[in-house]
């Protein structure tokens, strides 16, 4: 196998990955933000699923990268959740088939009706009967199967370069996304998704001694190493210690990533933005939107993205697959003549590592993952001259690689730290920094405990660890969903104190412990010793 | 935000919108005038964040977009109030990106008082130096400069002038003629904006493979991507990084 990849053109690696911020809301009976969660699963998680069932059935191999972060994780393994999924599905298959009496007089509308009728019952099919309600068991298979190489990244996505001076809690995070992919999928990871690609140097210290062998970096921070990286983008670098950094090309990513200019932006692609939710009379669609009066996207778009004006051309799934199995041979073709350009240049064979959002693929870009399987499928025919690999493929092929140190950088808009750290959302350092001194210092006093308050420290460290995910600064800075995203932080630092301040008095009410292990339930094998210092 | 959304607003709850939003109004506005301002803010605010955001942040942002009301929660936060600080002398620096750094303080009240009340007070600075190496000693100074700060005080972006060294913060209290360390913060290692000039010799051709990695050829010349208003991805422009024939996607 290996000689068979060295004699080829060049190695394509496709790194998915798939996160989202952990939202669950027991006490309320209905909760918007949970969407993010039930969109993903419909329109990304299962069609990738199906993706890969199709390939397997036709005997068509794949390696691809998917992380899997450990909030998404534990979300798709949630009883209250995977219920409320159902049920989000239910919601649906009511609306859509309320639709098919609606539309009957437009038959253009009406198909679209069908569509998503035909698509929400198979769905629902699938998540109950198929995947019995946890699809981690499929993805788990598809990795024993080869088509997967299934990654972890930190516990909760925390932007690491904003907390480089507080060494535990790098450890915490990068130890307790390991263990969480443990016990999820029985192995240790063998690569990492740095949250946003945030890499300092130094970080590959944490994570050598969890067997990790590479990360993805942004562009700038392989190629403003120490060293000029001699083979640019198209091969790995090592770091001092060994772990590996493969960064992202940009030619291929700007393909695929750009509404504008990119293939998501095609006129016969279905538009993201034209939403069921926004087009019918709000006494018809209030049943099916926030409250019966906020008006949200349902997940039921009936039109192609056509051009800029409002004037919509209705959606032809046909029309859109067949464009995007064009783009899939466009895109595999141009990274073909891509890699003999590299190759006239380089002593081995390259690699283009590709890594995207997963959520961009079907969530946005509704056709995504149609792309994906045409890309595959195409490699496939085309597998004497190019190959799929994952990184750690790629290592087995080439373990030595430049040994230099990457530069501090992220993907982030500007490149670096600007994202999460800005007028909008600097004011949660002080506090998140100021948990994790407290959460020491709770460890510290109390390092061996049992019982009520061995809970009491576990939740202390779960609401630190909750603190830090970079989502909340990124909607911040975004500017979606702002009032939610301060929320959140603010009752992790609230929940944190309370319990800080309840362990100082001695005076933990069992009660409001409870409920809150019940509500913020994330990594329930969580040890709040992971906070010691020689830990 | 839709239209009919903030027409079911009473105008009082429009008031309080464009007050969160900062949106000026000029009292006595009309109901629908003041809907037409908001909308107007809104769309105005969408635009320069979509300009603003790079692509992979535009994508990401699109999870989160179940919603065009988002701007609106009546319900906020206001019941969970954070501490504005924590009473404590304390100096943290956090790197932002290779030219700003973010630093956050606090000064004990205590430790306030006894600085206010000392003989000969003059003011305090924060001192940014700038380090040889990641240890403090005063031989690894290179160089340092003040910001004059005031007790109220307790955060700033600071622009730093080296790239590739180490930094941190000090406040000081100007005594008389001197200055007396009151706190000094963790030390940052700076980055660099540039492809470097030292390489391996094993490949003549990295010059070549920099370019074609979408990256000019002019080494040691700053040429990063926090400076471009473009999006990182795409530094220069995609006909100079790939050939013709690649240009087709």
């Amino acid at each position: 196998m290996i000689e068979q990849l060295k004699n080829k053109k060049g190695m394509i690696s496709l790194v998915l990955h798939a996160h989202l911020p952990f939202v669950r809301h027991p006490e309320h009976e209905r909760f918007l933000e949970e969407a993010w969660l039930f969109e993903a699963l419909s329109e990304t998680y299962l069609p990738l699923l199906r993706m890969f069932s199709r390939l397997e059935e036709d005997g068509i191999p794949a390696r691809v990268t998917i992380s899997l972060s450990p909030t998404l994780t534990h979300m798709l393994q949630d009883d209250l959740l995977q219920q409320r999924y159902v049920d989000h599905l239910a919601m649906l298959l009511e609306l859509a088939e309320k639709e098919l009496d609606f539309t009957a007089s437009n038959p253009e509308e009406h198909k679209m009706a069908q569509m998503y009728h035909e698509l929400y019952s198979l769905t629902l099919r699938e998540y109950e009967d198929v995947y019995e309600r946890n699809i981690l068991k499929k993805f788990k298979y598809f990795q024993e199967h080869g088509y997967l190489e299934i990654i972890t990244t930190c516990a909760t996505h925390s932007f690491l370069p904003h907390y480089q001076n507080l060494p535990e809690m790098i450890r915490a995070q990068i130890l307790t996304g390991v263990e969480s992919h443990d016990r999820v999928f029985s192995s240790q990871p063998k690569g990492i998704w740095l949250p946003e690609c945030g890499y300092f140097p130094g970080v590959e210290e944490y994570l050598k001694p969890f067997g990790i062998e590479y990360f993805m970096s942004s562009a700038h921070g392989l190629l403003y190493s120490e060293d000029r990286p001699v083979n640019g983008l198209y091969s790995p670098v090592s770091c001092p210690n060994g772990v590996h950094a493969f960064a992202r090309d940009r030619a291929s990513s700007r393909a695929v990533w750009s509404a504008t200019d990119g293939y998501p932006g095609d006129p016969v692609y279905r538009d993201f933005y034209r939403d069921l939710g926004f087009d019918r009379p709000l006494d018809y669609i209030g049943p099916y939107i926030n409250c019966g009066v906020n008006r949200v996207n349902t997940g039921l778009k009936y039109f192609a993205i056509t051009d800029k004006s409002d004037n919509k051309l209705i959606y032809n799934p046909a029309a859109a697959a067949a464009k995007a199995k064009e783009h899939a041979a466009l895109f595999l073709d141009n990274r073909i003549k891509q890699c003999e350009t590299l190759g006239q240049y380089m002593d081995r064979t390259p690699i283009i590592p590709c890594p995207y959002d997963a959520e961009l693929f079907g969530h946005w870009w509704f056709e995504g993952p149609l792309f994906l399987e045409a890309l595959i499928r195409k490699v496939h025919e085309k597998s004497d001259e190019i190959a799929l690999v994952t990184p750690s493929d790629y290592l087995k092929v080439y373990p030595q690689n430049q040994v230099t140190k990457p530069a501090f950088s992220s993907w982030g808009d500007k490149g670096y730290g600007q994202v999460w750290l800005d007028g909008a959302n600097d004011w949660i350092y002080r506090h998140t920094h100021k948990l994790i001194e407290r959460m020491q210092e709770l460890v510290e006093r109390f390092p061996d405990e049992k019982g009520l308050k061995e809970r009491t420290l576990n939740q202390a460290a779960r609401e630190v660890l909750l603190s830090q995910a970079s989502d909340w600064p990124f909607i911040m800075k975004a500017g979606t969903t702002v009032p939610y995203a301060r929320k959140r932080i603010k009752t992790h630092i609230h929940n944190f104190n309370y319990i800080y301040d309840s362990l100082s008095r001695n005076t933990i009410k069992t009660e409001w412990l409870t409920k809150l292990e019940k509500k913020d339930n994330i990594f329930p094998f969580l040890d709040y010793r992971v906070f010691r210092k020689d830990y | 935000m839709t239209e009919e959304r903030l027409y079911s607003f009473s105008y009082e709850q429009l008031l309080e919108i464009s007050d969160r939003g900062n949106i000026q109004v000029t009292p006595g506005v009309d109901k629908s005038t003041l809907i037409g301002l908001l909308l107007d803010a809104f769309e105005e605010d969408r635009n320069e964040r979509e300009e603003l955001n790079n692509l992979a942040i535009q994508m990401e942002a699109r999870k989160f977009s179940i919603s065009q009301d988002e701007e609106l929660d009546l319900g906020q936060d206001d019941d969970l109030e954070l501490p504005l600080r924590y009473n404590e002398t304390s100096a943290t620096l956090l790197l932002r990106d290779p030219s700003w750094v973010f630093c956050f303080w606090d000064l004990e009240d205590k430790k306030a008082d006894e600085i206010r009340n000392t003989p000969g007070f003059q003011g305090l600075v924060l001192r940014v130096v700038e380090l040889n190496s990641k240890q403090y000693g005063k031989d690894n100074i290179l160089d340092y400069f003040d910001i004059p700060i005031k007790f109220s005080d307790f955060r700033r972006y600071v622009n730093l002038p080296s790239e590739d060294t180490w930094y941190c913060v000090e406040i000081r209290a100007l005594v008389e003629e001197k200055d007396y360390l009151i706190i000094r913060s963790n030390i940052i290692e700076t980055t660099r904006e540039y492809v470097t000039a030292s390489h391996d010799n094993r490949n003549s051709h990295s010059d070549e493979l920099i370019r074609l990695s979408g990256f000019t050829a002019e080494f040691g010349e700053t040429h990063g991507v926090s400076g471009y208003q473009e999006i990182p991805q795409r530094i220069i422009p995609i006909h100079d990084l790939l050939d013709e024939e690649q240009l087709n996607d």
